[in-house]
């Protein structure tokens, strides 16, 4: 029984694994195909003869219509498959937190990215290349024919070129890599594909001219200032002298159409990463309909979608969640509906147990990170202020505590704060022991290490000092903030969950005939609430007056606490007259009743 | 059947107005003593809202300029600060004017300057016919209430769940009243919030309003429980687009998730999470700005009006438009029906309400019988013919509908007209399709003209119509049916009720069903 099981298990996540895979490829395929259309509209835009019109589109079909033309773009084409697979493996597994600047330098120089960054400066070269074939210029030949004794000399104009391809495919790696968050944001309204790419293609070019500017510049600073050890070295060792007629002068970006041929070619190199990250944005996110049983035996359920390894598989299944929350009251009642036989409510079961635990482990993790938050805030503790740490350890302390809880018990809850305690200070501020411990306790400790653990106790103070001086706590010391912006980031589908089950609950007041959902009620408004908790602890703000809006992760802590608030309206809204017979604590009914009379802003 | 404009109870007395309707009787007072709570207490604790003339500061206006004393300055200066203060075109035109001061090749250059941008725009107005126009006449043709400076108030929206009402007032400040806290009334008021056109609460939120005005949106988070009365600027949220302006109307979807934006001067709307503070623009050829949006309460579709003759119906599942076309004018007004299968709009030009039937959903299916002829080969059909008549002692009902609104039950159906003293107030059937008889009309005191109407949406025994009327005056008109109310909710019995004509009719045929009707309509069709 449990090997059928674990087959069937594995040949879903199979399943799974293939659609995630097939979009990929689409993604892929389809960024070939523009980069096809790229190529006959610069070919269309060379050939232009105002005056000649007909001429001018029967040179550009000439051309866009040549063997060569394509023969070329094989190349390119091999080349986007490597990019795009690469760029795929980042899609597939969820980045881990990283707390201090040098390891986000670190990550930067994983082998994948190294490997990513090497792909795009060959890239960046082959496009040069390329596009100088086409406008009928010979790029990759870095000689030409001259008076010197060899009868031949390095052409630096191409040279010039080719670094400049090399020099932004290098940057806009690299710039991915470090600066850029790398996860999916699914849009929030599904247009049909091909809508989507022409609406987001024509942004997209604008953008890369605007960001082929700077990248310029920066190569324009580089060039003039090791351009001479590049041109000397490279003459050296291909044994050419340098061509003095083709010679890059000092004030070379002074030569407009040099300047405007690097502008074009950097902002095709930007253009082919975003159009890929774009095409990839809208194949991996377009919803997906997933059935609430499964029939056959080899289809992905509901279910099977939610727990399933891939972040991104997961996502989706929270979208159609959301979807089928909202709109689909077919399959609606096919969550509602009990097993043939036994009459259990397994798929009800199956979806709100998995969203509600991802609910709280999301609202434990950002609770110890407000933890983190709050305490670098408030400064590292003296032994002597046993009033201010037995303060702070409440705060901390006081978000998690209805996780643990029952809604009906609050001796409970209490007990399970003082568990959490223990816990929380043992992992959290294991480094800082000595800071965060009484005097009491110090000399009681103190009594027992033995030399070793003292000696290992003065290093780990060393290090503390050592990583408070200003420099070396830029680089290695912790952002203490990291990690709840982390998660925030990946909390885009927690607000189809909390919404999803919020529609359901108050969809089953008419719907759900066997009243499979109103067990789960006091759980859900429970999680609910712990979450809202400690979303507003979050010290994370952002001004509303700025004109720009604020970074990712606020925007997505803003649209999650609003998320929730809003579940907790529809429950409220919903279920106002009965909450009084649910097994709620207290505390939770207390809270609850601002949202009955609307006084929750 | 096609409803008309006869077929009214008749009008009150002269120097009487219409107070409210108990289960199908009108109840008319003189104006002075005219009070619904003498017939009702269900809209006794509703704010009292009188906005005068004289209690709206009204916002400075370009020839505010006037009152200053006029300084001589040199022709430089006053180009320069011409082209700060008011722009490239009227600097150029104070350069072509003939002057003292200014030369013959200043003069030529501005000309041709001016003679060029007109070119230009000429062209660029064959292409987009609303881009040339610009300021209040752009805003003006796009809302959906009498001339927006006239009035003291310019628009009204009710919370969708609490007895909290916002009024946009002619001084471009929106005021929240609120039933709980009528003493406490929030202002809110910003630089940026001019020409305000149009408002939308936020479903499942206390305190979410966004305003639509010249320059953008303003979504201003309202703290229910703040004793503050000026919110600053950093309570709003500004959502704001390149060529999106003057915004015309704004409306939220019925899960509180998105607001969706139209402007008169865009050709396209924008999709808001205002939450994330991203936008996503839906454009189609063809049809240029866009006055008005309306989604479905099923958040099925999304109605989107040109200033042409051209509208659509988006479906959300995938974002495609159904294009329609009207004879002649543009929708000026639109409503759908709760069961989101009716849609009811009227045009700039013609006296009728047409509508427009969608195929239920597959849990909608309450009625039996629906055509399989997809809704773009069927044509949208006259259901009120509203061509002016006479109502008595002078007084005119009819023509082109300025403003038209259903309440969320799907009872009643209100109509302001561009040229009527009145609201006529229809009652609706859905079910098994849709009828649509005269009900009743409300008249105010002497020379007022309703300006915008609205349906309270949490009314449960009946509707509670809002009228604001040209002084500055807000009237609750409650249509109470005694078999809905709620035990704290009674209904007085006075003298002064009027049987309308109808009403032997009525007593028998709507009476001893009309609970049963509003019970299976608020089973079916309001779910939270």
């Amino acid at each position: 029984m449990s090997t059928s099981t674990g087959n069937d298990a594995a040949i879903k996540g199979k399943y799974a694994r293939e659609i995630f895979v097939s979009r990929m490829l689409k993604a892929i395929l389809w960024s070939i195909v523009l980069q096809c259309v790229y190529v006959s509209h610069v070919l269309f835009l060379m050939n232009t003869d105002i005056l000649h019109p007909l001429q001018w589109i029967k040179n550009a079909y000439t051309s866009i219509s040549s063997i060569g033309t394509w023969f070329y773009l094989l190349p390119l084409g091999v080349m986007t498959f490597a990019q795009g697979v690469l760029m795929s493996k980042d899609l597939m597994t969820e980045a881990s937190c990283v707390r201090t600047r040098f390891g986000i330098l670190c990550s930067a120089f994983q082998p994948r990215n190294v490997v990513m960054a090497v792909l795009n400066m060959v890239f960046g070269a082959m496009i040069v290349s390329y596009y100088s074939a086409l406008l009928g210029d010979e790029t990759n030949i870095l000689s030409r024919k001259c008076g010197s004794e060899h009868g031949k000399c390095l052409n630096e104009r191409n040279l010039y070129l080719l670094s400049c391809g090399i020099w932004i495919g290098f940057y806009a790696a690299t710039k991915r890599q470090i600066w850029e968050v790398r996860c999916v944001m699914f849009p929030m309204v599904q247009q049909l594909k091909s809508s989507q790419v022409k609406m987001r293609l024509g942004q997209s070019v604008l953008q890369s001219f605007k960001e082929a500017v700077l990248p310029y510049i920066y190569f324009c600073i580089l060039y003039w200032w090791c351009g001479g050890y590049l041109r000397e070295h490279l003459s050296g060792f291909i044994g050419l002298p340098i061509d003095e007629d083709s010679a890059i002068p000092v004030f070379f970006w002074m030569k407009p159409f040099l300047t405007l041929r690097c502008l074009l070619f950097s902002a095709i190199i930007i253009l082919t990463g975003r159009t890929m990250e774009m095409l990839f944005q809208v194949f991996l996110t377009e919803r997906c309909h997933f059935p609430i049983t499964d029939t056959s035996g080899d289809q992905v359920t509901l279910n099977d979608v939610l727990v399933s390894p891939l972040p991104l598989m997961k996502r989706l299944g929270y979208l159609d969640l959301l979807h089928i929350a909202e709109r689909d009251t077919a399959r609606q009642a096919e969550l509602f509906s009990l097993s043939l036989p036994g009459g259990h409510p397994h798929n009800w079961n199956g979806v709100v147990t998995e969203v509600l635990r991802a609910l709280d482990s999301f609202s434990s993790g950002l609770s110890v990170a407000v933890c983190d938050i709050n305490r670098a805030s408030n400064g590292p503790l003296l032994p002597s202020s046993p009033q201010k740490s037995k303060k702070l350890n409440e705060s901390c302390i006081a978000p998690t505590s209805p996780v643990l809880s029952s809604p009906t018990s609050p001796s409970l809850r209490m007990r399970n704060m003082s568990i959490y305690q223990a816990n929380d200070l043992n992992t959290s501020v294991a480094g800082n022991s000595m800071l965060y411990t009484t005097d009491s306790v110090q000399s009681r400790q103190k009594k027992d290490l033995d030399l070793m653990a003292a000696s290992k106790q003065q290093l780990n103070n060393a290090l503390q000092w050592i990583r408070r001086k200003p420099g070396i706590n830029l680089l290695f010391g912790e952002m203490e903030d990291a990690n709840a912006r982390h998660l925030l980031l990946h909390s885009q589908h927690l607000s189809w969950g909390a919404q999803a089950l919020a529609h359901l609950s108050a969809a089953s007041l008419k719907r759900d005939i066997y009243g499979v959902v109103q067990k789960d009620l006091p759980a859900i408004i429970k999680s609910l609430v712990q979450l809202k908790n400690v979303l507003e602890r979050l010290p994370l703000h952002h001004h509303k007056r700025a004109l720009r809006p604020g970074s990712l992760d606020l925007r997505l802590k803003a649209a999650l606490t609003s998320a929730v608030k809003r579940s907790l309206y529809i429950l409220c809204s919903a279920f106002g007259p009965y909450l009084t017979e649910l097994p709620l604590s207290e505390d939770l009914r207390q809270v609850l009743s601002n949202y009955v009379t609307y006084k929750e802003g | 059947m096609v409803a008309s404009c006869a077929g009214f109870s008749p009008l009150p007395p002269e120097g009487c107005v219409s107070v409210c309707e108990i289960d199908g009787k009108v109840a008319h007072k003189p104006f002075e003593s005219a009070n619904p709570a003498e017939f009702t207490n269900t809209v006794v604790t509703h704010p009292v809202i009188s906005l005068s003339h004289d209690a709206v500061h009204l916002a400075a206006r370009e020839d505010a300029r006037h009152v200053f004393l006029h300084v001589e300055e040199k022709l430089l200066k006053r180009i320069i600060s011409t082209w700060y203060e008011q722009g490239t075109v009227e600097a150029l035109e104070l350069a072509a004017t003939p002057n003292d001061q200014s030369g013959y090749i200043l003069q030529m250059s501005a000309r041709i300057a001016l003679k060029a941008i007109h070119a230009m725009s000429l062209v660029l107005n064959s292409v987009y016919p609303h881009f040339g126009e610009r300021g209040q006449h752009l805003t003006a043709s796009g809302a959906h209430s009498r001339s927006l400076h006239h009035n003291p108030v310019r628009c009204i929206a009710w919370h969708p769940h609490i007895t909290k009402i916002a009024v946009a007032v002619s001084d471009d400040s929106v005021r929240v009243y609120t039933a709980m806290s009528p003493g406490l009334v929030p202002t809110l008021r910003s630089k940026g919030q001019r020409s305000v056109s149009c408002l939308a609460w936020r479903p499942h939120s206390a305190s979410e309003l966004a305003v639509g005005c010249h320059a953008g949106v303003l979504v201003w988070q309202v703290d229910p429980k703040s004793v503050v009365t000026r919110p600053s600027i950093s309570c709003a949220t500004v959502l704001k687009q390149p060529g999106h302006s003057p915004v015309s109307s704004v409306q939220w979807n019925s899960t509180g998730t998105l607001l969706v934006s139209a402007a008169t001067g865009d050709t396209s709307m924008y999709i808001w999470d205002v939450d994330l503070q991203e936008s996503i623009p839906l454009r189609r050829v063809g049809g240029g700005g866009i006055s008005l949006v309306s989604w479905s309460p099923d958040v099925h579709k999304l109605l989107a009006a040109t200033t042409s003759v051209t509208f659509r119906v988006w479906d959300s599942s995938n974002w495609v438009p159904e294009r329609w076309r009207v004879l002649s004018g543009h929708v000026r007004t639109a409503c759908w029906s709760p069961c989101s299968t009716v849609l009811l709009f009227t045009t700039s030009e013609e006296s009728v309400v047409y509508a427009l039937q969608f195929k239920p959903n597959c849990a909608q299916l309450d009625t039996m019988f629906y055509s399989d002829t997809p809704v773009s080969e069927q044509a949208a059909r006259v259901v009120i013919n509203l061509a002016q008549e006479e109502v008595g002692n002078g007084t005119r009902i009819g023509g082109t509908v300025l403003s038209m609104v259903w309440d969320r039950l799907g009872r009643h159906l209100a109509l302001i007209f561009e040229n009527s003293p009145l609201v006529a107030i229809y009652r609706t059937d859905l079910v098994p399709h849709l009828l649509i008889t005269p009900n009743c009309l409300v008249k105010g005191a002497s020379g007022e003209q309703p300006t915008t109407i609205a349906f309270q949406n949490n009314f449960d025994v009946g509707a509670c119509l809002t009228i604001a009327w040209s002084s500055g005056r807000i009237q609750y008109f409650p249509i109470v049916y005694q078999e809905l109310k709620n035990p704290n909710q009674s209904v007085r019995h006075n003298a002064s009720m009027q049987y309308r004509p109808d009403q032997s009719f009525l007593e028998t045929s709507m009476a001893p069903d009309a609970s049963s009707f509003m019970h299976s309509f608020q089973d079916s069709f309001l779910s939270y």
